[in-house]
């Protein structure tokens, strides 16, 4: 064979390969819709958590395979909309969406957000704080973290160098969002953060267990 | 003088280009395994957004830009080059990132500098060269991620609503810049992603590279061209927004969606147009008077 023939083989074969190597998904079994939300109804505390109902239920992750959504409330009145979303296997084309940028009305663009505060404490929760805000006046706490195994990432970049050291070698791409949500007045939004925390700190140990990688 | 010949009736011999062509077979039908999954995206993103519609030109645009160089290459001798399996194997790379990570732009991206390295490697620096402009031009099809558009179209309607207020109030138009809003007595003005000018930049470079290319001979004065576009392009959108609000503040609100439809994208993009080429042959000019007699 020629030098030419050689070097298209040289680049059939790589090609080939970059193809096998890349196209290895399996679709992840940790999240059970139903193990989800018993886990976020036995969260305990004083928080009191039911299924949500159509009207709290304003936000969704187009990617996800298994969803559900609670309203949990506090005593005190602070009300939490706890939305979980799990999906099996992501695609370029098929993957959770980052809560910045999936706003309860995405075809809305007096949607804004702050820049997120990142929150990483003892219980080994690390989540992001963002406070959404519409041109009209409406203000929405909201503290999210990504799922992927038993391990919570805040951080963007973070979750999606987890899923792709996962994907490398696992061939694995499941992961969860899960979001807290709270209408909020201007002069109300650090307490309310600090509501919302209180019960994402209650509900992660139950929700990474039943997140975890089986 | 003895030369050295392959025995007669040998494989080689009766079919020389057996071998190169079975093997082109098999990396093109791969290339296409491989980008199969990005190029039905790819062609949404065309078909869905009109800031990036002129995607569906690019690669016939490349194609017949590589087929006017075809001589050139047939020409060159086809002898392989090391820095092209190189580019090749960092485009394969990328591509493997992309799809590990699920990125569609990495994975677009990389496209482009696989084909590149591809024509390289397999034939070398002097095949490479004349259809180096052709394949890097293919860029232009790749849209920008959507945050990072959205980043940009931001900052340009922030700037576009300050700049167009500042010339507003010289003009004695009474004018309340909030953000990217403009509150003028009888009207408030959104200087909303799509006048933000950046969906006119992002088809001018398309565009204004193509031109330079065609046009202009040297480095230098192609790449003042594609530097001018997005000043040019921000400038002709600040004119648009600050004739619609004047003309809006002197005639009414009834003349608001008449100079709104009547100074769309399209206006932004012709005289952008016109504002480059007349560049472009400043500069033509520039280079034949300096040229000695």
């Amino acid at each position: 064979m020629s030098a030419i023939g050689f070097r298209l083989l040289a680049v059939a074969v790589v090609l080939s390969a970059v193809l096998l190597l890349t196209g290895r998904v399996s679709s992840g079994t940790a999240g059970d819709a139903a193990r989800l939300a018993e886990a976020v109804s036995a969260a305990g505390g004083p928080w009191r958590c039911v299924e949500a109902g159509d009207s709290d239920v304003e936000y969704a992750d187009p990617a996800v395979d298994e969803a559900f959504a609670q309203v949990c409330r506090h005593p005190d009145g602070t009300s939490v909309t706890v939305y979980v979303g799990y999906a099996r296997a992501q695609t370029d084309r098929k993957r959770i969406r980052s809560p910045r940028a999936n706003y309860p009305d995405n075809t809305d663009p007096r949607w804004s957000y702050t820049a997120g505060r990142r929150v990483e404490d003892a219980s080994a929760l690390h989540a992001d704080q963002v406070m959404l805000r519409h041109a009209g006046g409406r203000r929405i706490a909201v503290v999210y973290w990504y799922q992927v195994g038993g391990r919570s990432f805040g951080d963007e970049y973070r979750y999606r160098l987890a899923v792709f050291g996962r994907h490398v070698r696992r061939g694995l791409t499941d992961a969860a969002i899960v979001r807290l949500a709270s209408p909020v007045d201007a002069d109300a939004a650090d307490e309310t953060f600090a509501r919302q925390m209180d019960l994402a700190r209650r509900l992660y140990p139950a929700v990474a267990h039943a997140l975890r990688e089986s | 003088m003895k030369t050295l010949a392959l025995p007669k009736g040998s494989r080689a011999e009766d079919r020389p280009g057996l071998w190169p062509g079975v093997a082109l077979a098999g990396a093109v039908v791969a290339a296409f395994a491989l980008y199969a999954p990005v190029i039905p995206g790819l062609v949404e993103d065309w078909w869905s957004h009109a800031e990036y519609s002129h995607g569906f030109a690019v690669p016939v645009v490349a194609a017949y830009l590589a087929w006017r160089r075809r001589h050139e290459a047939a020409a060159a001798p086809m002898d392989g080059s090391w820095a092209g399996l190189l580019l090749f194997l960092a485009g394969v790379g990328l591509y493997a990132v992309g799809a590990w990570a699920f990125e569609p732009f990495v994975m677009r991206v990389s496209l482009p500098i696989v084909l590149a390295g591809a024509v390289w490697f397999v034939g070398g620096s002097g095949f490479m060269k004349p259809l180096a402009f052709p394949l890097a031009y293919l860029v232009f099809m790749i849209p920008l991620p959507y945050p990072i558009f959205k980043t940009l179209a931001l900052g340009l309607r922030y700037l576009d609503a300050e700049i167009a207020a500042a010339v507003l109030t010289r003009l004695q138009v009474p004018v309340l810049q909030d953000g990217y809003f403009l509150h003028l007595p009888r009207i408030t003005l959104e200087v909303a992603d799509g006048c933000s000018g950046l969906f006119s930049i992002v088809s001018l470079l398309a565009v204004g590279a193509l031109y330079a290319h065609l046009t202009l001979n040297g480095f230098w004065r192609r790449l003042v061209i594609l530097l001018a576009i997005i000043p040019v392009a921000v400038g002709v959108n600040i004119l648009r927004i600050v004739i619609i609000a004047w003309v809006s503040h002197v005639s009414g609100d009834w003349i608001f969606m008449v100079t709104f439809k009547t100074f769309t994208g399209i206006f932004n993009f012709l005289l952008s147009g016109l504002v480059i080429v007349a560049l472009g042959q400043w500069l033509s000019g520039l280079g034949r008077k300096r040229r000695p007699a």
